[in-house]
This record gives C-alpha cells, structure tokens and sequence, in this order.
C-alpha cells in the first residue's frame, strides 16, 4: 500500500468514525429504549420456574444501531471522496495523485470499513450481551440425512445420522420434523435418541405436528452416530437437512463470537461500496447513494445476505463460524469482489 | 418584524390554540403512529415470525408474534391463536414433572398477554374471554400435572367460570358458557390457517366435549355431528361433508376441507 493510500484511508477512517458516531450511539439509546419498552412478554424470570427467553427475538433493536453506522459510513465515503461518484469536483487532481486504478476509493472504502468495525465491536458485544446474548456461544451442526432416506414411521422405526468427526461431546440435540398425517386416529410419535448404541436418559420427545421443536439435554458426551427411535405413534416424521441439530458442549467465548459477528456485519458495507464505486464510473453522486442505501437496505432490512443470520447467530448464542452466516457471506463477498473488479475495468477505460 | 416572521408567530399561535381547543389524544397519536408504520414493518415482522417458528424456539416465535401484534392489537383471534400456540408448545423433552411446571409458566403468560389483549379487542372482547376460558382446560389436558398446580387458583373450571362471568357481565347475556362451543370453527380455522392441524383437532376434540352446555339438546346433538364430521376429515378418513357445507356456522373452515 503506498503512503498516499495509506493516508487516504486514514483520512476516510477518521473522518467516519467522526461523522458515524454520534448518530450510532443516539440510535444505540433508541434501541435500547426500545428494548425496555417493548421487550417480549414471556414473564416474570424471578418468578417463573421455568423462565423463557427469547433474545432471538430482539435482532430489531441490535440492526438499528448497526444500519444507522453503516449508512452513514456508506454516505460519508460517498461525499468525501470526489472519485466516488462520475464528474465531481477535485476528481483531476485527486486521479493525479492516486495513480491506482480505483484512484483512491479501494483505500477509501477500507477507511470506511475499518471505522465501521471500530464503531460496531462494542455493540455486537457488550450492547448484544445487554439485550440478553448468551456469555458463551455453542457450535450448532446441522446433521444430513442418510442416503437410504430421512422418514421415521411404524415401518421404519430407526433412522441413524453420522456425526462429523469432532472431539467435543455433545450436549443436547435438536429435532424440528416435518410431520405427515397419519393413516389411522392420531397418536403421537414418541422419539427417543440412541448416541452411539446407549440410549440417552432423558425423555423421549413427542411429536403430533409439522415444524414442532423438540430439544434434548443430556449430560455431555462423546458420540459419532446418532440414531432416532420410534417407540410409539403413528405420525410419519420426516427428517430433511438441517431437521436434527447436534449441540456441543465446548461452549465458546461469546465476546469472540460478537467481534467475528462485527467483521461479517461489513459485508453488507463492503458490496454497497463495491457497487457504489461501480455506479460511480458512469454515473453522478445521486446515483451512487441510491445504489449504495438499496443495498444496505436489502442486506439490512430485507434480510439478503448474512446481515440477518449474523444477528440471530449472536443474540441466540449459536458459534458463527459452524452457522450459515458464513455460508451466507460467499456469495455476497463474490458479488463485491466483482463490482471491484468491474469498477477497475470500468474507470481504466474511462481514463484512456 | 417581516411578513414571514407574522405568519410564523400567527401559526405558532393557531398550533397552540388547537392544542387548547382540542388536546392530543395519546391513544389517537399512537394509533396514527402504528398506522404510518404498519405497512412498512409488517412484511418483516412476519418474515421474521416465520424464521423463528422455523429455526426458533416457541418462546422466540410468540415474542416475534407479540411484535406483530404491537402493530395490530384489535386483531383478537390471532391474539388466541399466538397465545394458544405458545401455551400448548412443548419444547424440551424434560421429565413429565418438568414439562407440567413449565407447561404452567406458559399458560399464565399466555393469560396475561390476553388480559391485556382485552384494552383494545373492542366488540371482541367477549370472544376474548370465551377463548381464555377454554385454554387452562385445553392446555390441562394436554399437559398432565397441570391442572393440579392449577387447584390454588381453584382449578380449570373455577378459571374458566371466572372468564366467562367477564364474557356475561360485558355482553348482558346469560349465554356466554353455551356460546364457547360455536367459537370452535373460528379458531379451528385461525390454527388451520398456520398449517396447525394437530391443534385445530385438539379444539375441535374440546368443542365436541362442551357441546353438552348447548341447553337445547337437538341443536346440541346436531353440531357435535358436524363436529365429528370434520374432525374425522381432519384425521383423514374419508367422510360425506355435504352436511357441513351447508351449515353456515362452519363457514370458516370450509377453505381448509378440501
């Protein structure tokens, strides 16, 4: 990187963090009065015995403080830097200076980038654990049918899953069926689970209908197969990708989880910057913030891309890098790679 | 002073006059408020309703629920429907002790949220308190151990007469006990409508139970037939439901019969 990138994105970096974070922590207060006023009414935690949460429910209030950072990142960059968008003023001398084909905005995004990181570690970590994420993440596995077929019915009563090869034990699993009707009066599938040969302890779930959640606690151990057995019932139960969930008990550093959730958070404001400084070769700055807001507001709000996944991963306490939000960043981290390599293209041809 | 500034300090004035006139009516400020946000939030509220009911837990799914109902607090039948559906949501395969006592945490949220729920039912009120009548009973049999720990609030009848002395104070009429069994179609419909066929069976298991409060034993006869009609289609079997068609009481579930 050269000394003027270097500055560049210094410059950018100072100046969003700046402009950023004043409106960030205003809608960090809006949220958290939000949260307070209207927080899910599941009762009393004191007096409950068996007291519910549901702070998977409160990614709204934590998505408020980070859209508004990144907005206003996304907005700074595109007013500070006369490259930015097609036919600003400045843009000669700056194109002087930065000889680069992006003449500065590759620098410049990663100034915007870097602010963003520095303004949203604090809320996906100490303002998620404030709305109730969990202090310790667990890994998630989402088990794949086997190959003979996923249906658990009075003719097949046993279905075996093989585990992936991991030390950690485990320490419950999750069933979420979808349910057939059954040929004759209904009567409940009971499912018990067998780890490894030895059936668990706890007691086996009931299912009568499609989608239900069923989760199994048992004292953590180590297993590499998994098989489901009908003990009773009649209800068919189908089991397709993702239907069973291994739990492990190794639990990780939530604090760790929410920093790698505020580096998979820049994804959105990375591909809207990518296609901003796309729109930008061609076209003047209105352009370049409506492409820049449509897509914050589609990775944001309309859940495209791992914006959503990240969030729920976070307040559920499920480990990011065993969830789908990495899986989910692919293909958005593609399509932003792509905009950059386009916008290069683009504003070299422009130059000749 | 110009012009502008008059007119400024004249519309100041006339705001401040309205407010004297008529003072802002905080129920009428909210209602406006949740009227601007509706169609924009909505479509993500349920988005976001349907990601926890399908990778959520029941308590995840009911607080998404009570999200959208924040924005629509006159819609009382999904007022029954969420809060039912939270109340009879196992969740964890625990011990049946366990599940009991859990079992009876969600059946006082569930009252709870529709005792609020009743500020703003409006006219709907006493289908309101009919459904929170029925739902300690259901939520008792499908939970064992629950009705016990329902004794020091006098059991699930008591609970139930309690709603229902509510539902006949409010409407002026006695009938308010025989009328519950004709609320079945409505909110077998409303479960059927979220694809909950196990629990739409379930209410219509209970309505053909209380069709015994219906005084005019005929009638009572008669609609614990076309009860069963549609119960035993629910659960499959092959059942003539000419009879259920033409009956206008069963008009809400006949989009799910087909």
């Amino acid at each position: 990187m050269t000394a003027a990138a270097r500055s560049t994105g210094a410059l950018a970096f100072a100046l969003c963090l700046r402009r950023a974070a004043l409106p960030g922590v205003l809608a960090t207060g809006l949220a958290a009065i939000g949260a307070l006023v209207f927080a899910p009414e599941l009762g009393d935690p004191a007096t409950a015995t068996t007291p519910a949460t549901a702070t998977g429910a409160l990614t709204n209030w934590l998505l408020l403080p980070l859209l508004t950072i990144a907005v206003t990142v996304a907005v700074t960059v595109i007013f500070l830097w006369p490259t930015f968008a097609h036919r600003q003023p400045g843009a000669d001398w700056v194109r002087r200076l930065h000889r680069g084909p992006l003449a500065g905005c590759g620098a410049v995004i990663a100034g915007a980038l870097a602010a963003q990181l520095a303004l949203s570690l604090p809320l996906m970590t100490l303002f998620a654990r404030g709305l109730g994420a969990p202090a310790e993440a667990a890994v998630h596995r989402a088990l794949s049918p086997p190959d003979s077929g996923a249906l658990l019915s009075p003719g097949r009563p046993r279905l075996a899953f093989d585990l992936p090869s991991s030390s950690a034990e485990l320490a419950a699993i999750e069933l979420r069926p979808l349910a057939a009707p059954p040929g004759a009066t209904l009567e409940p599938s009971h499912v018990a689970i067998e780890l490894g040969g030895a059936p668990l302890s706890s007691p086996p779930a009931v299912f009568d209908q499609t989608g239900q959640f069923m989760r199994l606690t048992f004292t953590p151990r180590p297993a590499s197969r998994l098989e489901l057995v009908l003990q009773s019932g009649n209800v068919p139960l189908f089991f397709p990708a993702g239907a069973v969930v291994a739990v492990e008990d190794a639990g990780k550093n939530g604090t760790t989880n929410g920093c790698l959730a505020a580096l998979l958070w820049l994804v959105p404001t990375f591909v809207a910057l990518a296609f901003s400084c796309l729109a930008g070769a061609v076209a003047a700055r209105p352009t370049v913030l409506t492409v820049a807001l449509t897509l914050l507001v589609l990775f944001g709000i309309a859940g495209l891309g791992p914006a959503q996944p990240v969030l729920l991963g976070v307040l559920r306490g499920h480990w990011l890098l065993a969830s789908s939000a990495i899986s989910a960043s692919g293909p958005s981290l593609l399509a932003g790679a792509l905009a950059m390599i386009g916008a290069m293209l683009l504003r070299h041809r422009n130059r000749r | 002073m110009t012009s502008q500034h008059v007119s400024g300090l004249l519309a100041i004035g006339c705001l401040i006059g309205a407010g004297f006139v008529a003072p802002p009516d905080l129920a009428g400020l909210r209602e406006t408020t949740t009227w601007l946000i509706r169609p924009a939030a909505l479509p993500f509220l349920w988005r976001d309703y349907g990601d926890a009911e399908r990778s959520g837990t029941g308590a995840e799914a009911f607080a998404r629920a009570q999200q959208i109902l924040h924005l629509m607090p006159t819609w009382s039948d999904a007022q029954v429907v969420f809060a039912f559906r939270y109340a009879t949501d196992g969740g964890a395969a625990v011990a049946p002790e366990a599940a009991a006592e859990a079992a009876h945490d969600r059946l006082q949220v569930a009252l709870a949220w529709l005792e609020t729920a009743r500020q703003t039912a409006g006219h709907r009120e006493v289908e309101l308190l009919q459904a929170m009548s029925i739902l300690p009973e259901m939520v008792a049999r499908r939970f064992p151990g629950v009705a016990e720990r329902m004794l020091d609030a006098g059991g699930t009848e008591a609970i139930a007469d309690h709603y229902l002395a509510a539902a006949e104070r409010i409407s002026g009429s006695a009938v308010a006990r025989e009328q519950r069994t004709f609320f079945a179609p409505l909110f077998g419909a409303s479960l059927l409508r979220m694809g909950d066929r196990a629990r739409a069976i379930e209410v219509l298991e209970w309505a053909i139970r209380r069709s015994r409060d219906v005084r005019d034993v005929e009638s009572a006869t008669e609609w614990a037939a076309r009860l069963t009609e549609v119960l035993r289609h629910l659960r499959g079997e092959a059942v003539d439901l000419g009879a259920v068609r033409a009956d206008p009481r069963m008009t809400p579930l006949l989009p799910y019969l087909d």
